[in-house]
């Protein structure tokens, strides 16, 4: 684990082993991870995985049947309330008080913290282009987002939690979203967030965490990530042959054939291509949406470690 | 800043507690004018309920000597609409500051922020106790000013003052009691029916459980049992004791809410 490098007073969050339930139903069984200041962790899995289970414990909302989260070193739930001051959170879903004006809500949202700056709170509604006047029932789905956005960043945490933050977003918004992101960053804040848009984790992320049925199954650097040890090849103008049987195709049409090598294998393989006949050849590296299929399907044992 | 849910809460449910306190000063106010013409009418009244069966006359609280006093005639028939109403308004009011931040799930974003479970509960509880206890004054003042206004009798403002007393301990046990099952329920639908089948069994448990032997136990467990309006016109006796033991039973209630509420998970 890339954490056991870095020096303690460097993790933000450390989360070991957490384990729930709901009544019989698992929800996350073992989610182990660090995160260190100024870094950015993408938690990544399908819907159900475990990903906005694991979010609800750190931020307390839900009760973890084992495991521990520790916040700078503090254990959490028992210093949630004076970390709560250096967390912001982003839920996926917005819900906030329906018949209450955008201004309104940013005044009551302001009086929860000892330190907050409502310059900042001005920079962030004219950066975000936000309508104050209105009711919050009466916003569109973006502009929602945008008052979370802004709740959840306007203190300056050192610790943002975001739960599929872009959903909803339209591009612009998206991209004066992800400067933010940056900025807080830069700042030093850790940042954890939970998507399966692979794009915005690339795009984001240092770091991922791959969650699968409730179980943290591989955490790797995004590099690591983006260029997991294959490439895609695509072979045009091959008939079956000798090198099917060696490699079996995760793709055939029209005689267009497309292999996924480990890259310990493209030699030999491409030594076994070459006595075949074909038209043409394109290697590539995987895009992240097949990295994580690929991960996701053989649950990431094939490489025979459990974390990079 | 100091009370910041509880201010928000109030501000919020405004005009809610507005329309309710028109529901009671106007109930008062449409009630009381008509018992002069009761009163001025009674020798006959007062004949034809001696003519009615004692079993009819004891489940709706109707005694010659209760309907003979004004404070009677409000006490024995205003009052019981004031117990079902004041039921229905500290469900409604408890779905309104406990099960309605649930079903919009606008609790997960206040439990996100640096506040405890204690605290908000606390702000919350506070806010329903503060709005109890003005419904509670408001009514009082209202009664006394209307009786001012309509009767031109002799009453007792000690048992007008006893109503205002009852009302309050009704409104704290069910206040807390409402808040209890929107904890448990977190749905201001189921919340507001059992309330209201509480107090519905309560109210008539008690008339039923006074008349049958049998099922006396009905009245024992009822509150009503423990405030009766007709020993109070008759004795003119205020139930104080009972109606602090009633609130603190309902106090109780908001204890016990609060132990649901702190180990609730959210978001489930």
């Amino acid at each position: 684990m890339s954490a056991f490098f870095l020096s303690r007073s460097d993790v933000m969050l450390q989360v070991e082993r957490l384990k729930k339930f709901y009544g019989k139903h698992m929800g996350i069984e073992r989610v182990d991870f660090n995160i260190s200041k100024g870094e950015v962790y993408g938690l990544i899995g399908p819907n159900g995985s475990g990903k906005t289970t694991t979010i609800r414990i750190i931020l307390g909302l839900l009760s973890a049947d084992e495991g521990k989260v520790y916040m700078e070193g503090k254990e959490l739930p028992q210093h949630l309330i004076e970390m709560k001051h250096r967390m912001g959170y982003l839920p996926g879903e917005i819900n906030f008080y329906p018949d209450m004006r955008v201004s309104r809500f940013l005044k009551y949202n302001r009086q929860f913290y000892k330190t907050y700056s409502v310059a900042y709170e001005d920079y962030l509604c004219r950066f975000l282009d936000l309508d104050q006047k209105k009711k919050f029932k009466e916003l569109s789905l973006g502009n929602r987002k945008k008052v979370g956005i802004i709740q959840a960043l306007v203190h300056q945490p050192d610790l943002l939690i975001l739960d599929e933050p872009t959903n909803g977003l339209d591009p612009l918004l998206q991209k004066n979203f992800y400067e933010l992101i940056h900025k807080e960053r830069e700042r030093g804040c850790a940042i954890l967030f939970s998507s399966h848009n692979l794009m915005e984790v690339e795009r984001l992320s240092n770091r991922v965490g791959i969650i699968k049925n409730g179980v943290l199954i591989k955490e790797m650097s995004i590099n690591q990530f983006s260029e997991y040890q294959k490439k895609i090849i695509t072979v045009f103008k091959m008939k079956p042959n000798q090198l099917w049987e060696a490699y079996k195709p995760i793709q055939s049409m029209n005689s267009t054939v497309v292999f996924q090598i480990k890259k310990t294998q493209i030699k030999a393989f491409l030594s076994l291509l070459n006595q075949q006949e074909y038209e043409d050849v394109q290697i590539r590296n995987p895009t992240l949406e097949e990295t994580f299929m690929d991960l996701y399907t053989k649950g990431g044992d094939h490489d025979g470690s459990q974390h990079l | 800043m100091v009370l910041n849910i509880f201010r928000n809460d109030a501000r919020k449910n405004m005009s809610f507690f507005l329309i309710w306190c028109a529901v009671f000063i106007g109930f008062i106010f449409m009630y009381l004018p008509m018992t002069n013409l009761i009163l001025d009418e009674m020798d006959e009244l007062v004949i034809f309920i001696e003519k009615m069966p004692k079993f009819l006359l004891n489940v709706f609280n109707i005694e010659p000597e209760v309907f003979s006093k004004p404070e009677g005639i409000f006490g024995s028939e205003g009052m019981s609409f004031i117990y079902i109403l004041s039921a229905v308004f500290a469900a409604n009011l408890a779905g309104a500051v406990f099960s309605k931040e649930f079903e919009e799930k606008t609790i997960e974003y206040l439990l996100v922020k640096p506040v405890r479970r204690s605290t908000v509960f606390f702000e919350k509880t506070l806010l329903m106790l503060t709005l109890i206890t003005i419904l509670s004054f408001l009514f009082t003042f209202f009664e006394l000013w209307g009786f001012q206004l309509f009767i031109n009798r002799a009453y007792s403002e000690k048992i007008l003052l006893s109503f205002g007393v009852y009302l309050f301990c009704v409104l704290v046990f069910f206040g807390g009691l409402s808040s209890f099952i929107s904890c448990m329920t977190k749905k201001s639908t189921l919340n507001i029916s059992i309330s209201i089948g509480i107090i519905v069994f309560m109210y008539f448990g008690e008339l039923l459980g006074r008349n049958y032997k049998g099922i006396f136990w009905l009245s024992r467990i009822s509150i009503f049992y423990y405030i009766p309006l007709i020993d109070t016109i008759v004795n003119e006796t205020m139930y104080l004791a009972n109606a602090i033991m009633i609130s603190l039973i309902g106090l109780l209630f908001f204890v016990a809410g609060f132990a649901v509420f702190n180990k609730s998970d959210i978001g489930t």
